[in-house]
């Protein structure tokens, strides 16, 4: 089995990102242009100068019209690709094939979804009709058997655990307070993290990640042809 | 030589105190407890319980009958839900006994007189509308009784029946409360019916009363039992588990027969009266066999003595008399019919697959083998009696359940096999890892109309 | 660009019982996959900035372990050292991660990317700004993963300039 990787061969001149919050004002067709156009004006190109597109949503819609739409792009090849949680990341490991192929020159993949609109906490899988044998577990519940596990086999007691979970969230916090793009911008303390009511096992709510609606952008080219590429500052 | 040739018996492991329920709603009640089918229990799935005990001793029956007062299903077989989870051969015929208590005692006694080995099972979920006395004195379980002609531990020497048509009791289909007629005239109607059918039984089973040793009464009440089974003239009247368990409805003949036939004696006389819509009596003498016998799993009496209390106001929001807030998740969707069906070997009988090669077994079934290597080299492997081990655990508060939080765990079988599974009668606070756990037939959710079942696991308990 | 790598598992985890829910082998592969294809050698020290999937904090604990940057066993205790944070020795989630930014899924993974290409460049605000990173050579590495312990599919990416 080969997995040669490409690298040095693709370089990103361009990036965009929308804030990550409850955007009760903005549908995914919002988020979707405002990321692509900081991502345009990031680059110093237009639409039209992107060869191809990749659109990472995994429930926001099917198909590259989801993307073609809204940013009215013209005789462009957009493709939906989606895998899970990873689905931004994938959009931008297609483009970044596409073009080191020689394809195209340039692509465009950008990751944008619309979390809020569902009525419900957390994240909602599209159920494919099935027997009723699998499991209903939300994913918290999934990851917080790690916890006993891992606890049990390097025999780090329950009260540890429970601050080291807590650091990576006290951690993660502090940094997103200085960030304007964040969803929670304040940093909260250990014992707040650590009393928070209890999700699923021994994960609170400190402890699982927020729920937020949001898009990002990157354009790519060749590498070699990255230095003539004009490129401006990002905000 | 034709009769009972092994039988298993289920109560629920949920407790309702009496006591509880004038405290909350002002009236009903009274003394003991009564059994309580847990939220993903119905009689389908208790009915496999009792079944799977029944069969432990190695019977096939070559055919299937199913009672309850209180089906899943209207128009659609219930049996075929329990025989799929019983694995009972294509060949079997599994049929559904009308939805009365009589047609428990009446499968018994088709099943008595027929031929071949024949597995009747009968199972009832009581209830009422909050503080009735049918919810107070109702109870849950589940029995199953297998007659043939090989290995009898008790012969059917006798038996009767007086039928008549009047209202004792009625309830609409679809509706939960049964509602009564006066006490006094279905006791002075079933004195008359039972005594009737008690003369004949013993006629024909060419026996006096004083020879009979125990004589069980199955009742719409203790008071109909006791009155009734008192003039009987037997050498004991059976305890008719009133105090811990209830009336238990279609289960009742069933239950009783089991209690039974764990008190009595070899080469003893016992009978069974079954006052419902008329009187059946069944006179059985017990064999040298029902001494080697061992218990199908606990008995009826071991059973009664365990469980554990359910508050008064989980028991309403079980039984649907009150509505809970519940989780704010989408619900799940209905089973898919052809998905189910396919799966049927998996979702109802819980069979996996075994790699031939490697012996690893995969759960659920899979064609092509966990290492890669190899496609189509599976056998089956049935799974539900197989016995495993908490790995890790996790209590979900926030996904949706009938009856939040949702116990959940990894197992790994002993002799092979992992499943991540729901677990049931179980506290939140008691999981642990490396806590040992069996597997039991439930009944996830209900989605228009359709009952989700499969299997879940609960903890090995004395 | 230096490394884009990808791994589907096969869902063994949830029915083999050699996985023991302490690892995320699909990572660990990944990782792996991805250290090779950019010639990383020892992740611990080249890898100068991490923005990884920290969807739970248990995740993010393992993740250290699953990602070569602490041994087996002992991520607890670098996460409760410090040596993740935005001053530490190696700085995980500088933006704030899953745990500050929500996880609108089509987006987390390119909004890791754009932190380390801000960070790479220089041009995080400065009160996040990792020192020294922004120089030839440095590398970042963001993770993203979805779906479960035992049946998952993990990315890992390495960027620098």
């Amino acid at each position: 089995m080969a997995s040669h990787g490409i690298k040095d061969r693709i370089a990103i001149i361009g990036m965009g990102c929308t804030n990550f919050t409850e955007h009760w004002d903005k549908s995914l067709d919002d988020l979707a242009v405002d990321a692509a156009n900081q991502c345009f004006e990031s680059a110093g190109m237009t639409k039209d100068d992107v060869d191809a597109y990749w659109l990472g949503t995994a429930q926001g819609g099917m198909s590259g019209v989801t993307l073609a739409r809204p940013l009215q792009l013209q005789g462009k090849p957009v493709t939906r690709v989606e895998n899970y949680c990873a689905t931004g990341s994938e959009a931008l490991r297609q483009a970044c094939y596409a073009v080191a192929s020689g394809a195209y020159d340039t692509a465009m993949a950008l990751g944008v979804e619309k979390v809020k609109d569902s009525g419900f906490q957390g994240l909602n899988a599209h159920p494919v009709p099935n027997d009723g044998t699998g499991r209903t577990l939300t994913a918290a519940a999934m990851f917080s058997m790690v916890a006993p596990a891992y606890g049990n086999r390097y025999g780090v007691d329950k009260d540890t655990m429970r601050q080291a979970m807590a650091r990576v969230a006290w951690k993660n916090h502090q940094n997103g307070a200085k960030n304007s793009r964040a969803q929670f911008r304040k940093a909260v303390s250990m014992e707040t993290i650590i009393n928070s009511p209890k999700m699923a096992g021994d994960l609170g709510i400190f402890d699982c990640a927020g729920v937020a609606d949001g898009a990002a952008a990157a354009i790519i080219c060749r590498a070699e042809d990255a230095q003539s590429t004009p490129t401006s500052p990002c905000s | 030589m034709r009769g009972i040739t092994s039988w298993g018996s289920y109560l629920p492991y949920r407790r309702l105190n009496r006591g509880e329920i004038a405290k909350l709603v002002g009236q009903g009640g009274g003394k003991g407890t009564r059994t309580v089918a847990g939220f993903d229990e119905d009689p389908t799935t208790m009915a496999v319980e009792a079944s799977r005990r029944a069969l432990q001793g190695g019977a096939d029956p070559t055919l299937f009958l199913f009672a309850t007062t209180n089906p899943a299903y209207a128009d659609k077989t219930n049996a075929t839900a329990a025989h799929a989870a019983l694995r009972l051969g294509d060949d079997v015929p599994a049929f559904d006994l009308g939805a009365s208590t009589r047609s428990a005692v009446g499968g018994l006694l088709l099943a008595a007189r027929g031929s071949g080995d024949v597995l009747v099972a009968a199972a009832d979920i009581r209830g009422g509308l909050a503080g009735s006395a049918e919810e107070a004195m109702g109870g849950d379980a589940a029995a199953a009784i297998v007659f043939g002609s090989g290995d009898v531990v008790a012969e059917l020497i006798g038996s009767a029946s007086a039928t008549h048509e009047f209202i004792d009791r009625w309830r609409a289909p679809g509706e939960s409360r049964t509602k009564v007629w006066d006490d006094k005239f279905a006791e002075t109607t079933y004195t008359k019916l039972g005594r009737q059918a008690w003369a004949a039984a013993l006629k024909s089973a060419g026996c006096q009363a004083t020879d009979v040793a125990m004589v069980a009464v199955a009742a719409p009440s203790t008071r109909i039992a006791n009155a009734v089974g008192s003039k009987f003239g037997a050498g004991a009247v059976l305890d008719d588990l009133s105090a811990t368990v209830g009336q238990t409805g279609a289960a009742q003949p069933a239950l009783l027969l089991a209690s039974l036939l764990e008190q009595a004696q070899s080469g003893q006389i016992i009978a069974l009266a079954v006052l419902a819509d008329g009187a059946d009596v069944l006179i059985f003498k017990t064999t040298e066999a029902l001494a080697s016998r061992d218990g199908r799993g606990l008995t009826v009496a071991e059973q009664a003595a365990g469980g554990a209390p359910l508050p008064y106001g989980k028991y309403l929001s079980w039984r649907g008399t009150i509505t809970v807030e519940p989780p704010r998740r989408p619900e799940p969707a209905r089973v898919s019919a052809t998905a189910a069906a396919r799966g049927e070997d998996w979702k109802f009988g819980f069979v996996a697959s075994r790699d031939q090669q490697s012996g690893q077994i995969h759960m659920p079934p899979q064609r092509v083998s966990a290492d890669g290597l190899r496609t189509d080299a599976m056998e089956p492997q049935p799974m539900s009696e197989a016995r495993g081990k908490v790995i890790t655990y996790t209590i979900d508060r926030m996904a949706y359940s009938p009856s939040p939080p949702i116990v959940f765990a990894v197992v790994d079988f002993d002799g092979g096999g992992r499943l991540p599974i729901e677990l049931c009668d179980i506290d939140a606070d008691e999981v642990e890892i490396g806590m040992p756990v069996e597997l039991t037939f439930r009944r996830l959710f209900v989605q228009d109309g359709i009952p989700n079942y499969f299997w879940k696991a609960r903890p090995v308990r004395g | 660009m230096k490394a884009l790598s990808f791994i589907a598992g096969n869902g063994s985890g949830v029915t083999d019982p050699a996985y023991d829910y302490t690892t995320f082998p699909e990572i660990a592969a990944c990782a792996k996959d991805a250290y090779e294809q950019a010639g990383v050698t020892d992740p611990a020290n080249q890898i100068k900035m991490a923005e990884v999937h920290d969807c739970f904090t248990i995740t993010e604990l393992v993740l250290m372990e699953d990602l070569g940057f602490s041994p087996r066993g002992t991520a607890w205790k670098d996460e409760l050292d410090g040596r993740f944070d935005l001053d530490g020795e190696l700085p995980v989630n500088p933006d704030g991660g899953l745990k500050s930014f929500g996880h609108p899924t089509g987006a987390s993974g390119l909004r890791m990317i754009y932190e380390a290409w801000l960070q790479l460049r220089g041009e995080a605000p400065a009160e996040r700004q990792i020192p020294g990173i922004d120089h030839e050579g440095a590398l970042a590495l963001t993770h993203n993963l979805g779906g479960y312990p035992g049946e998952m599919v993990s990315f890992v990416g390495i960027f620098g300039r």
